[in-house]
């Protein structure tokens, strides 16, 4: 029971269309894995298709050796979290209300929330320190305060399994270490986390696994001194990079370099 | 919260007994506390009361909070502040069936022009569905989809006109404008076996429509199986706007109005907005229709024509000054 998710032989897409083939990994619980590559490899459908909004074409997907098609969308809210990559809403709900409805899936349709639901709320909110900020609306907050929020949401929600699509982005570096560090301790309490990351150099650091992705297909999986090669990474993404080691973390980090005229 | 609900049930309070005593006749004091207290007599003003004003209140009173109860619905599930069931053209496909109903059908079915609103409703809710999955649906695509939507059915409607007498003419175009003065206690007993309940529903599953308003990623990552929960939240407003029309003509625009201003005072989470938009929504179609009948008295506005320029011009504001709207 070692392994918290198992894909095997996933083909998935939208329409008929295959957009990723023969995904075949296990993730084992407490695991911490970024998954890369460049635009259109496929990362999105992956999740969506984790998600149970896109039905694979082929294969099967085993969570905690149960079949995950198998397993109503209400208990998979309770086990596996997820934090789409944009997020719009014309509704100005307050911080907290907000996060308190990461409880959904822990009630029953008609009741209220239960005390022990919010206070479930109440130790998020502290954990994240958004105390200050609980009664503010959710369109009046900072970007990297939303990002926040929507992070505290799904922790409210109680997941064994955390699928974030790209928490990073439109953050300032200090709010990227900010995210990437809160996701860190709580990969260390014991959940297992799988996000899709943009920044490389980001998924090596905090990452204990990366997955590469390209044209639908797992390139390379495994540690990320592994995964950067700088010959894979140039051929994935077309790019010229020189890869080096960080002297503080000993982690792999990337640089990019211009082409000679 | 409890204190402002409060306020507005004694605000409904105040203006249930004040259009029970105006009017054309306006009615003593005594005679209304005879009503009140259900202790009728024979007398003229009596009758008044009883039989022409009561139910005619108590129709605007379920319209009003069907109406903005199903705007707070609609807004939720297409997660835009602009929709309710006039701008979406919902209000159009029920006048089409109604219509359609009342002109074809001998009085003997008129059991069926309920489900024809129904049908009608449903009719142009599916044409809103449709057009609401493709991806690019924003503000614009939405008031645009209305326009088109309204525009069809009420050509349909005037259709209809080519094959009717023209001294009913005359009463189907106030009833199109939204009109209550042909209230009886049939239409009433219609009225609350229908939208009551549904009202009942929608507010005991509040919940989900605070968390469909989240998106459909987001809502279906917290356990909602989104399709089902849309459609169902789709036939019950469906439902509450087909009766309003078969009630009360077309009266447009407190399905934006009402809970769009609820927001302001209970927050966002939907189960206060909705309590409090059929409440409110419930007094504030009373006090248009009672300043409807009593304004040009012994003439009579249809109350449709006080909602539209009140919520238009309100529509207008918000377009113009309501930064969440992010219209263009």
């Amino acid at each position: 029971m070692d392994n918290i998710l198992e894909l095997k032989n996933i083909s998935s897409g939208y329409q008929g269309k295959i957009v990723i083939e023969d995904i075949d990994f296990k993730v084992k619980k407490g695991e911490f894995i970024g998954l890369i590559g460049p635009n259109g490899a496929g990362k999105t459908t992956l999740f969506k298709t984790l998600m149970g909004i896109l039905k694979p074409e082929k294969g099967e997907i085993l969570y905690k050796e149960r079949d995950l098609a198998g397993i109503d969308i209400k208990e998979r809210a309770k086990r596996i979290a997820f934090l789409p990559q944009i997020f719009e809403t014309r509704f100005s709900y307050t911080v907290e209300e907000f996060i308190t409805m990461g409880r959904f899936p822990h009630q029953d349709g008609l009741s209220t929330y239960s005390k022990r639901d919010l206070e479930r709320v109440k130790d998020v909110i502290e954990r994240f320190s958004l105390t200050e900020i609980q009664g503010r609306r959710i369109d009046e907050i900072s970007g990297g305060e939303l990002q926040r929020v929507l992070f505290a949401q799904s922790i409210a929600q109680d997941p064994e399994l955390l699928l974030l699509d790209e928490p990073t982005t439109h953050l300032d570096i200090g709010h990227q270490l900010d995210i990437m560090n809160a996701i860190s301790d709580l990969n260390r309490e014991g959940l297992t986390v799988i996000t899709i990351l943009h920044d490389l150099n980001i998924s090596a650091e905090f990452c204990d696994r990366l997955i590469l992705m390209d044209k639908g297909r797992v390139v390379r999986d495994g540690e990320p001194s592994f995964v950067m090669d700088y010959s894979i990474i140039e051929e994935v993404y077309n790019a010229k990079v020189v890869i080096k080691e960080n002297p503080y973390s000993g982690k792999p980090f990337l640089i990019l370099y211009r082409n000679k005229a | 919260m409890k204190i402002k609900i409060l306020i507005i049930v004694i605000l409904l309070s105040i203006i249930t007994i004040f259009s029970l005593k105006l009017g054309e006749v306006e009615v003593s004091w005594q005679e209304i506390f005879k009503v009140i207290t259900a202790d009728y007599d024979s007398g003229i003003e009596s009758s008044i009361v009883r039989d022409i004003r009561l139910p005619r209140i108590l129709i605007a009173l379920i319209v009003g909070a069907g109406l903005a109860v199903s705007g707070g619905v609609f807004q939720s599930v297409l997660r835009n502040p602009l929709a309710e069931p006039y701008t979406l053209g919902i209000s159009g496909g029920a006048c089409f069936g109604v219509a359609l109903a009342s002109l074809f059908l001998g009085s003997k079915f008129s059991f069926l022009i309920p489900p024809a609103g129904w049908l009608g409703a449903l009719a142009a809710v599916f044409i809103v569905y449709f057009l609401s999955l493709r991806r690019n649906f924003t503000t614009i695509s939405l008031i645009l989809s209305g326009i088109v939507i309204n525009f069809l059915f009420s050509s349909l409607v005037l259709v209809l006109f080519a094959f009717i007498k023209p001294n009913r003419v005359q009463s189907m175009i106030l009833w199109l404008m939204g009109d209550l003065s042909s209230s009886n206690f049939n239409l009433v007993k219609i009225g609350y076996f229908v939208i009551l309940p549904a009202i009942v529903i929608i507010v005991l599953l509040s919940r989900k429509l605070d968390i469909l308003s989240l998106g459909d990623e987001k809502a279906h990552s917290l356990g909602l199986n989104v399709k089902k929960q849309k459609q169902c939240f789709y036939i019950l407003a469906s439902l509450i706007t087909g009766t309003a029309i078969v009630l009360s003509g077309v009266v447009g625009f407190i399905g934006l109005l009402i809970p769009h201003l609820m927001r302001r005072f209970f927050g966002t989470l939907n189960r206060g907005v909705l309590i409090a938009s059929a409440l409110s929504g419930a007094a504030f179609l009373l006090l248009a229709d009672t300043f409807a009948r009593v304004i040009i008295s012994p003439l009579e506005l249809p109350v449709g024509v006080v909602t539209g320029l009140v919520g238009g011009v309100f529509f207008l504001v918000i377009l113009i000054l309501g930064k969440e709207f992010k219209v263009g």
